[in-house]
């Protein structure tokens, strides 16, 4: 085989750049730490990094929003609970003082706590949470329960989005708190309107308006259950939420690590190969190019 | 007739200048051995015919019959093929390279990530629709997103006038080369004066130049019985005959068309579009990546900015806002998308109503509702909706599918560059292994020369002692 003089010196030009490359790409890829530079190093695989990443990013949002349910459920729970325990102990006082051992005397005095517990009503009700009000519906930004005890807000629902597919309710519409369903009466009647008949009745030392308070209380306090009963599961489903975002974010970390990250070992060896073959071409070029014939005939 | 000492001083003349004409061959060789496209030449001698005196015959010493090229015809095409074939993988893989770095997964500020900033945000004014910091905050991540698909329009056609430019060049170029075999082929028809006395160093030029037009793209060549070069490309078109030669230009159209490749024919009087036709050659790669890869991306980006923007204004519009814009509906969030056909994804931006006033985004269902978020809620939803590929991708997959067919793309490009490169490798090592200057060889053959120089010389004074040893016969 013949061999010209523009063949040695492609051919050592050629390796030389061949060598050169194979140590520039993997000085890259140890510098970088990423094996996963380009799409083309791996298209299927870039895919996958976007979607976890595009998960792990919506994971942060969702335990923001998260957090702000947790707080705003933990607001409605308390709250909800005071209304509840101010409403029994309306009743306790109802059945007490149905009794027929107590005088006016004692029912009026009793009529002074009942009027502190219908103003606590009241405030609970308008309980807010971050410039909201709770308990309104969709009527974030005036207080519910108004003066006379009827509930101003909405029936809505805010819902919002824990996880990927779900979007969930997180407040309690005061409706069903405030507006109490009475057997012998056609139209709800506000539950401001039942303690404040209560304090009446004790006032005038009214026995049968007391009974009525007392049954009317019980109704109240049925709904307060089943609000109470609604929350938990609010409360349930969210937490229910934020457990599945720890699964799915270690899930999508260690995807991106294993697609992403080069790994150290194989890098440090393949930096070791390149060195070694670069010197060498280097070397076996210097022998090869240079004696021709010439110098040796004179 | 007897032979003469005569006859015994022309051969040895002869042979000196023989010797001469073969060192000046071989430094012909040795000046040459770096030139591209040179082919080695060697002097062939043969024996000049003998004459009979009596009953011998006698030889007649030498003769330089011609100067041959090594050269094989059939390695000198298949080095066209493959260069060819390598100039479009090339220009091919590093087009694409540049359009896939558009997308580099180490990229923070794409469509994607906008877009996953601009749903987070919604997200949180999802749970506090009343608030004006989550309102102002969800502005700025839209603008964010908008300007993310303007700045990937902009980059894709940046990419596709980036090719027509140098596309314009490369068509000067072919241009050039068409000429140059063309006027080649007149100055070898001037010279050459049979088979023995090709002018070899034009040879070489019109094939280098041959050569360097097929890895700008494809053509074939037939050689007529005058040893002339025709040269047709680009789904036959005439592209060189004889002396004559068309010419290939860009051209821009007016109506903002991609600008097209045409051939001239002979005089330069009418063109024929030949975009399409060209399908090897670095050409080849640059259309294809600016007339199907490109335009393909192009297109999608404004798929997106049409179809999510026309979705979400559609929502958008059923909404009430906050404070002022409480009782009313029907205000887009999106401008810029109204016709599908007017490059959408560079004429998105956000509504300059709700640029001037965030209270006028929308979120409520129903007027007078400051915490309703049914509508951003449903806003959300778009995400997961399929509006592409008929129904089977959500936003997020289309990108990401054309994404993901930009790198599978990029990826075989490389793979087939590097084939190419060692394929058209191969073919020059075997080229050069007939053609190429060997510097030990022309030592050599330098060496031998000089001998025949010197024994020729040698023949010359032994002829001359003779003589005058038959002169000096009469004293």
């Amino acid at each position: 085989m013949r061999v010209s003089e523009r063949m040695k010196f492609d051919a050592t030009r050629n390796r030389v750049n061949e060598a050169r490359f194979f140590a520039m790409d993997t000085q890259d890829q140890a510098a970088s730490g990423r094996k996963l530079r380009q799409v083309s190093d791996d298209p299927s695989g870039t895919v996958r990094v976007f979607r976890n990443r595009t998960r792990l990013e919506n994971i942060n949002q969702f335990r923001r929003t998260n957090d702000y349910v947790e707080g705003f459920l933990g607001k409605t729970e308390d709250s909800l609970r005071s209304i509840t325990e101010t409403v029994m102990r309306a009743k306790e006082l109802a059945v007490q003082q149905s009794n027929g051992v107590w005088d006016a005397g004692s029912r009026n005095t009793v009529s002074f706590e009942i009027q502190q517990l219908a103003e606590q009503i009241v405030q609970l009700g308008n309980s807010t949470y971050g410039d909201r009000y709770i308990f309104g519906g969709f009527q974030t930004q005036q207080p519910p329960v108004a003066g006379d005890g009827h509930y101003g807000g909405d029936d809505g629902l805010i819902y919002v989005q824990l996880d990927e597919d779900s979007f969930r309710p997180i407040n309690i519409p005061g409706r069903r708190i405030f507006e109490i369903s009475v057997k012998d009466h056609g139209a709800d009647v506000p539950l401001l309107k039942i303690v404040q008949d209560f304090k009446d009745s004790l006032q005038k030392n009214d026995l049968q308006g007391i009974y009525q308070a007392s049954s009317r209380l019980d109704g109240a306090l049925t709904q307060l259950a089943e609000m109470t009963a609604s929350l938990g599961a609010r409360r349930a489903g969210v937490r229910d939420a934020a457990e599945r975002l720890d699964t799915l974010e270690e899930f999508s970390l260690k995807d991106n690590v294993s697609l992403e990250s080069a790994d150290p070992v194989t890098t440090a060896l393949d930096m070791k190969r390149a060195e070694t073959a670069l010197s060498y071409t280097m070397n076996a070029s210097a022998k090869v190019l240079g004696p021709t014939l010439m110098e040796f005939l004179k | 007739m007897p032979t003469g000492l005569q006859h015994l001083l022309n051969v040895g003349g002869e042979s000196l200048g023989n010797s001469r004409l073969g060192i000046e061959v071989t430094g012909h060789n040795i000046a040459n051995a770096q030139t591209p496209g040179f082919s080695r030449q060697r002097p062939d001698m043969e024996p000049n015919t003998p004459i009979g005196y009596g009953n011998i015959i006698l030889g007649q010493g030498a003769k330089v019959a011609r100067i041959a090229r090594a050269h094989n015809e059939y390695l000198e095409e298949a080095l066209r093929r493959e260069t060819q074939n390598h100039g479009k993988a090339e220009s091919f893989e590093h087009n694409m390279s540049r359009l896939q770095g558009y997308f580099n997964p180490d990229l923070t500020s794409t469509v994607r990530t906008r877009m996953d900033s601009f749903m987070n945000s919604l997200r949180d004014f999802a749970n506090m629709p009343e608030e004006p910091a989550a309102r102002i905050n969800l502005l700025e991540t839209a603008n964010s997103f908008t300007a993310s698909i303007n700045l990937a329009h902009t980059n894709v056609v940046g990419l596709q006038n980036d090719i027509s430019q140098e596309l314009g060049v490369d068509c000067e170029v072919a241009s050039q080369k068409l000429r140059e075999i063309a006027g080649l082929n007149r100055e070898i028809l001037a010279l050459q004066m049979g088979d023995n006395t090709r002018p070899h160093d034009l040879e070489d030029k019109r094939d280098l130049a041959l050569a360097e037009l097929s890895n700008l793209m494809d053509v074939q060549m037939y050689k007529d019985d005058r040893g002339l070069y025709t040269v047709r490309g680009a789904g036959g078109q005439l592209l060189v005959e004889g002396i004559f030669n068309s010419e290939i230009r860009l051209e821009y159209s007016s109506k903002g068309d991609q600008p097209q490749i045409v051939c001239t024919d002979f005089a330069n009087t009418k063109t024929n579009p030949i975009t399409d036709k060209i399908v090897g050659g670095k050409i080849a790669g640059m259309i294809t990546v600016r007339d199907k890869y490109s335009q393909t991306v192009r297109n999608n980006l404004n798929e997106i900015a049409y179809k999510f923007g026309s979705k979400f204004n559609e929502i958008h519009r059923m909404g009430f806002g906050r404070a002022e814009f409480s009782e009313s509906n029907g205000r887009n969030f999106f401008e810029g998308i109204d016709n599908p056909e007017f490059e959408p994804a560079q004429q998105i931006t956000v509504a300059t109503l709700i640029r001037q006033d965030t209270n006028s985004i929308a979120s409520a269902m129903t007027p007078l509702t400051p915490g309703d978020n049914v509508i951003v809620n449903e806003l959300l939803r778009i995400t997961s909706e399929p509006m592409y590929s008929n129904g089977s991708a959500t936003t997020a997959m289309f990108y990401d599918n054309f994404v993901a067919s930009i790198g599978s793309a990029t990826m075989t490009a490389k793979n087939e560059l590097k084939a190419s490169a060692v394929v058209k490798a191969n073919v020059q090592t075997q080229k050069e292994q007939i053609s190429g200057v060997s510097l030990d060889e022309e030592a050599a053959n330098m060496l031998k020369y000089q001998h025949l120089f010197t024994a020729s010389s040698k023949i010359i004074t032994t002829a001359d002692e003779m003589f005058k040893t038959v002169l000096d016969l009469k004293r």
